[in-house]
């Protein structure tokens, strides 16, 4: 055991780290980089993107080259800058889905998993359909519901993830409710902030950021399906998916940079994101430390 | 549990068609009909009634069988689905049983050599996969089997023109059955890129859930009391381990299946098959309530008979599961 590498004084996130396995902390480190370069991609956007990303500054199509290190697209516009700023809208689109879905998720999960009873049987009976069922169907019925728009893209996306969430929270709600060690610190006369403090914000906080970093991956694949398909965010917002479909009918003679690019940016999204969730799950995890 | 899903699912979808932008007659029959044509259309198909009627209308239709008639094929509902789901079935089932083959015998093996260089390739590699988008890995398919070394056709579905009798409308079976080889070859070549994209999506779920399960299951008494009656290795795992070890992966490819209704969308837009994800998309895209509302509750059946095969698998794997 890596024990003896504790120093005192520091904090419990830092101690979890350390005693973690290799293949884990590897996992956090590199997943964190990746998130960190798009979050770099967020802020300074449209300082590093070379051009601006919604003008005509090439003939159609060009392949990469040094002036346009990823090409040009279908409309003459420089694909590098346009993939840095869509970080933006995929990214952003994704975070408001995976907010709302959790909101909701953590409302209709407490109250079911806290006042149980009849509230909860119908809940659960709606949760459950709908977990049963493809979550994709219910994305894509919504897409064409609400219309292209940005908030209308995060909100189909966040209709499909509630179900989850929800599941995830009631039960979370159940076995924090039945735990012996909340009994007893409430026996023992520590008044509710302390219990909240030390026993269940640590609990709730480390599968929070699981759920978030996980649900960010997801929410990504989802918004440039849906942008792939041609219902999520509206051209001429520049967005991986949508820059992905219009590659695609380039693809067969021969224009390889619209298609490998804007996928390359989403593989990286969903990299560091997965990457993130699943080390962070195996530092913080009790039950899932024990399987690694 | 059937009845509250298909009910809460027909329900919502119904509500929600009625609620989409656009008229679905207006769209089916361009804008140069002229107004009373379309009112009347409207009015024989029903869409002028209030929504409650139309509502109570669908649901006795639905429980009869009767799913309505497509916008804009103008034929039965019914008929389009039996002519487009043999393509879906027969994408799905091929590239689950592709997931399977390569995803569980992975995960067996990570979950032998748990630690080892092999266990971290393996996860390494399967949270790459992960990450892959599907609809990439598909086009990224196209681009160097399809194009640049020309290996498979692109995208399409093999053309029968009637050489074999259709059975089941899976090509690979009616194939095999008429004993064509020439034809289920030809089918193969063109089904291979989309399985293939499929399998590599479900591969890393497969593989983590074996790798887990068989953890689990290595643990117990009964797997050291194999090996001290000195079982040759493979027998202890295979008999012993992977015995115990397949109730969650049956769970697992169960919710592939389930999870596929809706990857099948965009797959089989990729690769231009004619299934019914494609039905869908173009339902949508033409606002053929019917079409629609039809798909779901089919999918809602299959979810719910998919489930239902699930427990019976498990009862017939494990022995100490009842009804």
């Amino acid at each position: 055991m890596k024990l003896n590498k504790i120093k005192l004084g520091e904090s419990n996130l830092v101690k979890l780290f350390k005693v973690a396995p290799k293949s884990a902390q590897a996992m956090v480190i590199i997943g964190s980089f990746l998130v960190s370069i798009l979050l770099f991609f967020i802020i300074f956007g449209p300082i590093i993107a070379p051009y601006d990303p919604f003008e005509m500054v090439e003939i159609s199509w060009e392949p990469p080259s040094n002036k346009h290190i990823m090409g040009t697209d279908a409309l003459g516009r420089d694909l590098f800058s346009r993939l840095i700023i869509g970080t933006r809208y995929s990214l952003g689109v994704s975070l408001i889905a995976v907010g709302f879905s959790l909101l909701v998720g953590t409302i209709l999960g407490s109250l079911s998993g806290f006042f149980g009873g009849p509230l909860d049987k119908i809940l659960m009976l709606i949760m459950d359909a709908l977990w049963a069922f493809p979550g994709f169907i219910f994305v894509l019925i919504m897409a064409v519901v609400l219309g292209p728009g940005i908030l209308q893209t995060a909100f189909a996306i966040s209709i499909g993830r509630i179900p989850g969430n929800f599941r995830m929270i009631r039960s979370l709600t159940l076995s924090i409710k039945e735990r012996g060690f909340i009994e007893a610190e409430k026996v023992m006369g520590a008044n509710s902030l302390h219990i909240i403090r030390y026993h269940i914000a640590p609990y709730y906080l480390s599968i929070l950021f699981v759920t978030i970093s996980l649900g960010m991956a997801r929410g990504t694949l989802a918004v440039s399906g849906l942008g792939f398909l041609g219902l999520g965010v509206p051209p001429p917002t520049p967005e991986w998916g949508t820059e992905l479909a219009y590659g695609r009918v380039f693809l067969l003679a021969g224009g390889w940079w619209m298609v490998m690019f804007p996928g390359f940016f989403v593989l990286l999204s969903m990299l560091g994101f997965n990457l993130l969730s699943e080390g962070a799950d195996t530092i913080l995890n009790p039950t899932v430390r024990r399987l690694k | 549990m059937i009845i509250p899903t298909m009910f809460l699912l027909l329900t919502s979808v119904f509500f929600l068609m009625h609620i989409i932008p656009g008229d679905p007659v207006r769209l089916a029959y361009g804008d140069e009909m002229p107004e009373e044509f379309i009112q009347d259309i409207r009015h024989r198909m029903g869409l002028d009634r209030p929504i409650h009627e139309q509502y109570i209308e669908y649901m006795k239709r639905f429980i009869r069988g009767d799913l309505g008639i497509s916008f804009t094929y103008k034929i039965p509902v019914r008929y389009k689905m039996l002519e487009r789901y043999p393509t879906t079935l027969e994408l799905t089932l091929g590239g689950i049983i592709l997931a399977v083959f390569l995803g569980v015998p992975l995960g067996i093996l990570a979950a032998l050599k748990k630690g080892g260089a092999i266990d971290h390739i393996i996860r390494i590699m399967s949270l790459y996969l992960y990450s892959n988008p599907s609809f990439w890995l598909a086009l990224l398919f196209q681009l160097y089997l399809g194009v640049v070394l020309g290996i498979f056709p692109i995208s399409g579905r093999f053309n029968l023109i009637g050489r074999v009798p259709h059975v089941t409308g899976i090509i690979l079976f009616d194939s095999l059955l008429a004993q064509d080889f020439q034809v289920f070859w030809g089918n193969f070549r063109y089904m291979f890129m989309p399985w293939l994209t499929i399998g590599i999506v479900r591969v890393p779920m497969l593989s983590r859930i074996s790798r887990a399960s068989m953890l689990n299951v290595f643990g117990e008494d009964y797997m050291t009391t194999a090996r001290a009656k000195g079982l040759r290795e493979w027998l202890v795992v295979y008999r012993h381990g992977l015995r115990n070890a397949i109730l969650p992966i049956i769970t697992s490819i169960g919710g592939s299946f389930t999870w596929l209704l809706g990857g099948t969308v965009i797959i089989e837009k990729i690769f231009s098959l004619p299934g019914m994800g494609s039905l869908l998309m173009d339902g949508l895209m033409g606002r053929d309530f019917a079409m629609i509302q039809g798909i779901v509750g089919i999918y809602a059946i299959i979810v719910v008979l998919t489930n239902t095969f699930i427990d019976v698998c498990y009862a017939a794997a494990d022995p100490r599961v009842k009804f």
